[in-house]
């Protein structure tokens, strides 16, 4: 019998393996070989040399004043975007979540930022927020003076562009997490008298604190692609509130440098590697409290 | 972050290089750097191949290679030459990703202001080959025949890594009647800081004119501010040290620069115009701005016919034209490299890559600007004197002008990005808006962080 039992998880194993292969082969034809390629590459001492010079490349990125500005835009814009999105998408969808036969409507509303073309909404960016654009134009109607927008205010654009375009996301996101809180925990907290703040903090963010990892990590991803709308709207060297370690990669990319790019490279994925997994232990901490 | 800040702290801490035997270079350029060692005498040319691959982006690298594979294929009618045409972002992005990987043409024809942004930004990325043992192992190619000011442009920490191919100085053409009458002597223009003195006292004697003239004066605003790039380029002012990578830009020369720059003033300029002298003026050849007294010099960067024919026009009206390349703030004739040429280290044909450079070096394309429409100047130094005779106006003096012509000490390659930041940063100065100073510590900031890149 215990042979059997055990052929049978054997099959099992071997059967999830063969389902899973051709993700595995993409993952390591698409990911894992190129980033080898790229650790290689960012601990030579040039390309296709096959001269090791230990972390030498990474302490000449260390240095630089250019990655060091780079990496405390790219920290400075997570740190504000970050908060601001997910407080504004949760707000957005407790305040939906009232009123639910709305919400149909207002999911495809909410949604319709992140599938208009990239070129057409820098497009719209570009005039509302140029020299002579709408808010200029607004800032001198009520008197005060016109911003430079694209120069020390870029950063407030980038974070604007960034919420506009990924909040309603988040919101839909968050929507389904409500729907999944069971309702007459709401009920026996109300008749024990508790109010709507006690009902968020006690019930609702505890019981959507797993999707809210999920929604985190999507941000994250989302922020790091915003790099392209910067991109567009600012030039690949842009003011420099807002130059960022895409920007310091891409632009060794365009100088052929892809030594300080890989390294650029190795050293985000080093930062997300770790925020990913300490996301990751909080959620395995959460789940070993509740058991 | 603990784990972070540790690992982050032990890779700053780690800086050793571990020697290891030299393997294959896994199919990608090898790009370690050389020992200091110039002895280029074991150095052998690369083994015969039957291929050639080039790429083309733009209608004006198509125009030099179509005008080059003919005489290649007449010297070496066994080599197959592909010639692959895109478009040019297509070209671009192809390069970039095909170049470091070992891949791509074999010989680049490229631009500084285009398909490789910043030049010596890729020098030192190290993609290209060194060309100084090719020229050590070739009796055929002499450094001796080119200006020496231009092909040292493209040396790098010693190394040869691009060749110009052609430049486009500021050459001014007046006639030695106006400078007398101006009482401007040959030393005048010989001297920046003189120069100065010289197109300030023309301007406050001729509010109406400009000093130098293309004819701007009939094209949008825009297009003078492309006049702006040329005066800073020209001026021979120096902005970064790219082998040390440090900012050299000094605040003194950027000023006197910028103050030059002032005098060219075209809203003062044109507000002096009437009306109706802004019509005739629009009717006037391009050439008769000297005769017509309307400007002080007429200022090309060619060397083939346009410069040609302000001479002849002058000439034919029985005045003596005379000729010089602007004079930068070291007293020296500054250029700026139009295009240059250069072979990846990943390339698979290279002693083909190098028979095709010495054909677009060689008299028949350098000395023909006028069918090689983008070759402003040429850099072979006996092919300037081939242009100027190829149009057929036969002078006594040419000897001395081609030598004038030909009298560079320095050569640029100027990244299109130098020129927004002084645009962006030293035009509110330039206007009046902002404060010198005030503009200066903002470039010099934006300077800093670029070359820290």
């Amino acid at each position: 019998m215990k042979q059997h039992h055990l052929s049978l998880r054997t099959k099992d194993a071997v059967t999830g393996f063969l389902f899973t292969l051709p993700a595995l082969v993409g993952l390591g034809m698409f990911f894992v070989v190129p980033f080898g390629i790229t650790l290689k590459m960012s601990l030579s001492e040039s390309m296709g040399s096959s001269k090791f010079v230990g972390f030498k490349n990474y302490q000449d990125v260390l240095k630089s004043a250019a990655f060091k500005l780079a990496a405390k835009n790219t920290f400075k814009f997570f740190g504000v975007a970050l908060p601001c999105i997910l407080i504004l998408s949760l707000l957005i969808a407790l305040l939906l979540f009232r009123n639910l036969k709305k919400y149909d409507i207002f999911r495809t509303f909410f949604v319709f930022p992140l599938v208009l073309p990239v070129s057409s909404v820098v497009l719209f960016f570009q005039i509302v927020f140029s020299d002579l654009g709408v808010v200029n134009g607004v800032l001198e109607h009520l008197g005060m003076h016109a911003a430079d927008w694209t120069g020390e205010q870029a950063f407030w654009v980038l974070l604007i562009l960034y919420l506009w375009k990924n909040t309603g996301y988040n919101v839909v996101l968050f929507l389904a997490a409500l729907n999944s809180v069971p309702p007459d925990l709401y009920e026996a907290a109300s008749l024990d008298g508790a109010g709507w703040w006690k009902k968020l903090t006690r019930i609702t963010l505890p019981m959507i604190a797993p999707h809210t990892r999920f929604i985190l990590v999507i941000s994250i991803v989302n922020l790091f692609k915003s790099f392209r709308e910067a991109y567009i709207l600012f030039g690949d060297h842009p003011d420099q509130s807002i130059y960022m370690i895409q920007h310091f990669m891409n632009n060794n990319f365009i100088n052929l440098n892809y030594i300080r790019l890989s390294v650029g490279a190795a050293l985000v994925f080093l930062v997300i590697f770790v925020l990913v997994g300490l996301l990751l232990s909080l959620r395995d901490k959460d789940e070993g409290g509740h058991e | 972050m603990l784990t972070l800040g540790l690992l982050l702290s032990a890779l700053a801490g780690c800086g050793s290089s571990t020697e290891m035997p030299d393997s294959s270079t896994d199919g990608m350029p090898d790009t370690s750097t050389p020992e200091t060692d110039t002895d280029y005498s074991g150095f052998e040319l690369p083994e015969e191949t039957d291929t050639l691959v080039l790429y083309s982006g733009n209608w004006t690298q198509s125009d030099i290679y179509q005008k080059a594979i003919p005489i290649f294929k007449n010297l070496y009618p066994d080599v197959e030459i592909e010639l692959k045409n895109m478009g040019d972002e297509e070209y671009v992005n192809t390069l970039r990703t095909e170049i470091p990987a070992g891949k791509g043409p074999d010989m680049v024809l490229g631009t500084s202001f285009y398909d490789l942004r910043d030049v010596y930004k890729t020098m030192e990325a190290r993609v290209f080959d060194d060309l100084n043992p090719y020229i050590a192992a070739d009796a055929d190619f002499s450094l001796d025949d080119y200006i020496k000011g231009i092909m040292d442009a493209g040396v790098f920490k010693g190394e040869r890594l691009v060749l110009p191919f052609s430049h486009r100085p500021m050459i001014l053409t007046t006639s030695a009647e106006l400078l007398a009458e101006e009482e401007i002597t040959a030393e005048d223009l010989t001297d920046f800081d003189r120069f100065v003195a010289v197109c300030e006292h023309y301007r406050g004697t001729h509010p109406g004119k400009y000093f130098m003239d293309e004819g701007l004066n009939r094209l949008p605003e825009d297009q003078q501010l492309t006049l702006f790039r040329e005066l800073f380029l020209y001026s021979g002012i120096q902005f970064f040290d790219y082998e040390n990578r440090t900012v050299v830009l000094n605040r003194e020369e950027l000023k006197k620069v910028c103050d030059f720059i002032q005098l060219y003033d075209p809203a003062a300029v044109e507000s002096e115009r009437t009306a109706e002298e802004k019509k005739k003026l629009k009717s006037l050849g391009t050439w008769d701005l000297i005769l017509k007294r309307k400007c002080l010099f007429y200022s090309t960067q060619s060397a083939g016919l346009s410069l040609m024919m302000t001479r002849y026009t002058v000439a034919k009206k029985g005045e003596t034209p005379v000729t010089v390349v602007m004079p930068d703030i070291s007293g020296a004739g500054c250029t700026e490299i139009n295009f240059f040429i250069a072979i990846p280290k990943g390339a698979k044909n290279k002693l083909n890559a190098w028979r095709f450079l010495k054909v677009l070096m060689s008299d028949e394309i350098q000395g023909d600007s006028e069918k090689v429409m983008s070759i402003y100047s040429p850099v072979l130094i006996r092919a300037t004197k081939e242009i100027i005779e190829a149009q057929g106006y036969p002078d006594e003096e040419m000897d001395a002008l081609a030598q004038s012509l030909n009298a560079i000490d320095r050569a640029y390659m100027f990244p299109p990005i130098q020129w927004i930041y002084l645009r962006d940063h030293m035009m509110p100065y330039l206007t009046g808006e902002r404060d010198f100073d005030a503009c200066y510590k903002d470039l010099s900031r934006e300077l800093e962080l670029y070359i820290d890149e």
